[in-house]
């Protein structure tokens, strides 16, 4: 009998010194400071709509004609994200834009594919960079965004 | 009596056993800051290593060798040494007398208590600096002019140099009387406009 009270005792000092093991696991977990800096989500590009030619009927007396207006210009940036910093100097840019859009960065065409997505590869400059993305279609009509990403080896 | 020293074992072994757990459960103390290593203000944004620093935002005001940058998380000063460079679309040679309140920047450098010392600031341009234009090409002199009409009828020249792309689906060049998309920058020095690509449209 002495014993099996001893045994029971045992197991129920035991099971008080698993208690406060388990209880810190039990709150949820709360906010770590590193939120208040972290690098925010991805931004989508704030596509400015600068139409700088005028309708195509315009000059009926062309020698070719211009396409008719299709679906609206627009414009989607996937990567980079805007305000983001980066380690390496070899970025890449890609998106999406109607189909059978024009789209350079920073001056140089990028490649489209026939389903709209875009896509080129960059050399950053160390420290901030400046990173204008241009899409037009066939009649002329221009989107734009303008990124800034920070390059730090 | 060896049932009762296995049961006593039994228990000593169930106590260490708890005691192990309650102490690696206990949470770690949080990371102290290195002495004399500042604590990085909010708006200060960071890699997710943290090695990393920078600033995005809008010039908020300007003093002689500061000014402040409202980020999405705060006010940040920055700072301005001889050696800080500015690089400002369509402005050769920037200083940082060209950064005006309201522009929208971004900056690297070295962290301080209320900022950065700034060792490089860019200025996004509020228009992109490289323009398209659509019309009918009217005269071309491969690797120096092309002479296009837009559809407004006006006409606009643009300079072509050996880094000109040409993307034509048919690889046949550029000729007169084909529809184009000409992609092209302004120089700062000479403000003329150089074609960095002319896409040819098929007929």
């Amino acid at each position: 009998m002495r014993l099996k009270i001893f045994c029971a005792f045992g197991v129920l000092i035991g099971l008080l010194g698993c208690a406060p093991a388990i209880a810190p696991s039990a709150p949820p977990p709360t906010a770590s400071p590193r939120a208040t800096i972290a690098m925010q989500p991805t931004i989508e590009s704030r596509p400015t709509v600068t139409p700088t030619l005028g309708a195509p009927t315009a000059r009926p007396q062309q020698t070719q004609s211009l396409p008719a207006t299709s679906a609206p210009l627009t414009l989607k940036i996937i990567s980079p994200v805007d305000e983001s910093i980066v380690e390496s100097a070899d970025l890449v840019v890609s998106g999406t834009v109607t189909l059978n859009a024009v789209v350079s960065v920073n001056g140089l065409l990028a490649q489209v594919d026939p389903t709209g997505k875009f896509h080129i590869q960059l050399k950053l400059d160390e420290g901030p960079n400046v990173i204008e993305v241009v899409a037009s279609d066939a009649l002329g009509n221009q989107v734009d965004a303008i990124l800034l990403v920070i390059y730090e080896p | 009596m060896n049932r009762k020293i296995f049961s006593a074992l039994m228990l000593v072994a169930w106590l260490l056993v708890s005691l192990s757990v309650v102490v690696s459960a206990d949470p770690p103390d949080p990371p102290k800051t290195p002495p004399g290593k500042p604590n990085s203000p909010p708006g200060l944004q960071k890699d997710k290593d943290s090695k990393r620093h920078g600033v995005f935002g809008t010039v908020k005001s300007k003093a002689s060798s500061t000014f402040t940058v409202t980020t999405k998380q705060g006010d940040v000063i920055v700072a301005i040494t001889n050696q800080t460079r500015f690089h400002i679309p369509r402005k050769k040679d920037a200083t940082f007398a060209d950064v005006q309140v309201g522009d929208r920047v971004a900056a690297n450098g070295t962290p301080t208590e209320t900022g950065l010392t700034a060792k490089k600031v860019s200025v996004a341009p509020g228009k992109p600096t490289t323009q398209h234009r659509v019309g009918i090409v009217k005269e071309y002199i491969a690797g120096k002019k092309i002479v296009i009409e837009d559809v407004k009828g006006g006409t606009a020249t643009f300079t072509l140099t050996a880094q000109t792309e040409i993307r034509n689906p048919k690889a046949s060049g550029v000729a007169v009387g084909d529809r184009v998309t000409i992609v092209s920058r302004r120089d700062p020095s000479s403000e003329e406009f150089t074609a960095t690509a002319i896409v040819v449209h098929p007929k």
